[in-house]
């Protein structure tokens, strides 16, 4: 009787110590088994391998919370317009060699306001060319 | 000056000389130059029309544009 005593220490004892040992395990081990739920005692559903998540299954989460993606195809495209192609040229203006290259005296817009007095160019004053003409002789100082 | 040109830009040729240029010297003479601000205006044709010497109102200005135009 007294000898049995210590041996029961000794299985209560190893008793508590085998569950916390098996806990210790790698975390791999510990990713298999909650995947498959066996680490937290869950009976799968189905028999047989678990199914793996696939790539489409997280773009279609994805899309329900955010506006839909845009197909590989059309960011290249738009990523292309961002960036233009090096050889790309940008078009020249087509001009009508019969058109008048300089808008019409008529539809000349109106001077921009100035800030200060500019001088005229003496080569290029024209008094006798049909209009009036307002003549002004000034010093800077 | 500069406001009368925005409003008569495309019926009178606005034309500032300076008297310190001397490729101006025909203009002085031509139009007896004395001092400035000295103002010609002119008619289509080149003749003289009416001069200024000093500072001139703006409503001055635009009595004498109006005569020159509707000429």
């Amino acid at each position: 009787m007294k000898l049995r005593i210590p041996w029961l220490y000794l299985v209560i004892l190893g008793m508590m110590i085998l569950p916390a040992c098996s806990s210790q395990q790698t975390p791999a081990a510990t990713r298999e088994a909650g995947l498959s739920g066996e680490g937290l005692g869950l009976v799968p559903a189905s028999t047989g391998t678990p199914v793996e998540a696939s790539p489409t299954d997280h773009l279609e989460i994805e899309t329900d919370v955010v506006a839909s993606t845009p197909e590989p195809d059309l960011v290249d495209a738009l990523e292309s317009d961002i960036y233009p192609a090096p050889d790309y040229q940008f078009p020249t203006p087509v001009t009508d060699p019969g058109s008048y290259p300089y808008p019409s005296p008529e539809q000349a817009s109106p001077p921009p306001a100035k800030t200060a007095l500019e001088a005229s160019d003496p080569a290029s004053v024209n008094l006798v060319s049909g209009k009036p003409t307002l003549l002004e002789f000034f010093a800077f100082w | 000056m500069h406001g009368l040109e925005v409003e008569y830009y495309d019926r009178i040729n606005f034309v500032y000389l300076d008297v310190d240029d001397p490729a101006n010297e025909s203009f002085k003479d031509d139009f007896e130059f004395r001092y400035q601000p000295q103002l010609v205006l002119l008619d289509g044709e080149g003749q003289v029309v009416q001069q200024w010497i000093g500072p001139i109102s703006r409503e001055e200005f635009m009595e004498a544009f109006e005569i020159v135009l509707s000429d």
